[in-house]
């Protein structure tokens, strides 16, 4: 009995040191590309927005792509700042509205919503599929539609209505191919994208939908 | 270290040291646990299998490390949720006559003008098959290394950098 439970606390402090390794070297890794592409000044307080970003618990390397887009064109060191600053709030916010634990994916996507124009009272909305297996690509299809020009509320209408019907994550990537295809026929984005979405719900969960992905 | 002691101090020592007496039962229930104890056989086999464990943790470390700078935009399915297709090839195309060269830049490859670029496939046609993983991918096209492009064919994103940008919405499917 003793041995075993030397051995479970053995095993317990390799795993925390090595996490803690690859928390560091991930860290690491990501502070040497900030420090390589950017100027000290920016680095360093990009950088120390990602310490921060971490103690919430929240996912670093959003904040690195967000600060190397900057780099890549020609952004000054206080835009790029500005950015990342501001992409640290969407991804509190989102994590906020939607509430409690959420996956990484649920939550950059939730982000992204917010970025293209959705507020927060939209996702809280979407709260209640928290456990729904779809809800990442719900939060796809909901800055999707949002980007595309269809109303934000109207869009979380939309969306709201799929995970209701319980379709599932290929039903948001065909409404996606749908509606670009009806867009780029000329059709109103909005009146493309409600009515594929009825289309969607009436032929339920176990639809033919096609799985595509981008325009 | 009582010989240094004053004598007088002796005969307390001698009695606070003297081992106060134990429950009978209690003894006997403390004996009992210790026989059990020490007759169980050593447990020596669990040393190699803690060895292997440790080996493969820090075989996969290394692996996550090497690959450590793909992992962040894997959508990780909260408890519950079901598990995504991990990659998904999508074929980005630009129109473009008069270029010499084209490079696709994004959050896939740390927005480094130099390391994706598009193959003419005809004229004036370029174009690149990636294997992206699910979720939003903001993206622009880069022509002869000093043009920036939004994708005629993909929805505009907000731009926080005054270029032309592009936005890819990679739906998660269900692993089928």
């Amino acid at each position: 009995m003793r041995s075993r439970s030397r051995l479970r606390g053995t095993l317990r402090t390799i795993s925390a040191v090595l996490l803690v390794i690859l928390i560091t070297g991930e860290a690491e890794a990501q502070d040497l590309r900030l420090r390589e592409r950017l100027e000290p000044g920016t680095a360093a307080t990009v950088i120390a927005l990602m310490d921060s970003a971490r103690t919430l618990e929240l996912p670093t390397e959003p904040l690195v792509q967000k600060a190397l887009e900057g780099e890549s064109k020609g952004a000054t060191g206080d835009a790029i700042v500005r950015a990342v600053r501001s992409l640290i709030h969407d991804l509190v916010t989102a994590r906020k509205a939607l509430g409690g634990e959420i996956g990484e994916g649920e939550l950059l996507a939730a982000a992204t919503v917010l970025h293209v124009g959705g507020t927060p009272g939209q996702l809280e909305r979407l709260r209640l599929h928290r456990s729904h297996a779809a809800l990442s690509a719900g939060l796809t299809g909901l800055a999707y539609l949002i980007s595309r020009g269809v109303p934000a509320e109207q869009s979380t209408d939309l969306i709201v209505a799929m995970l209701n019907a319980r379709l599932p994550g290929r039903a948001f990537a065909t409404l996606q191919e749908l509606v670009e295809t009806d867009v780029r026929a000329g059709a109103p984005v909005t009146t493309a994208a409600t009515a594929h979405v009825n289309a969607l719900i009436r032929m339920g969960p176990s639809d033919r939908t096609s799985g595509g992905r981008r325009p | 270290m009582s010989d240094d002691l004053d004598p007088r101090l002796e005969p307390w020592f001698r009695a606070l040291r003297r081992e106060p007496p134990a429950r009978a039962d209690a003894r006997m229930r403390l004996q009992t646990a210790l026989r059990a104890e020490y007759a169980r056989p050593a447990r020596l086999a669990l040393a190699p299998q803690a060895t292997l464990l440790a080996a493969a943790v820090l075989v996969a470390l290394a692996s996550a490390l090497w690959f450590g700078a793909e992992r962040w935009s894997r959508p990780e399915a909260a408890p519950g949720l079901a598990k995504y297709e991990e990659f998904t090839v999508t074929q980005f195309v630009l129109h473009a006559d008069d270029a010499r060269s084209v490079t696709i830049v994004g959050d896939f490859n740390d927005w480094d003008p130099d390391a994706t670029p598009l193959v003419q496939t005809e004229a004036g046609i370029w174009m690149v098959d990636l294997r992206l993983r699910p979720g939003t991918v903001r993206y622009s096209f880069l022509v002869d290394g000093k043009e920036w492009r939004a994708d005629p064919r993909g929805v505009p994103a907000p731009s926080d950098f005054g270029r032309p940008t592009s936005i890819a919405f990679i739906t998660p499917i269900e692993a089928s």
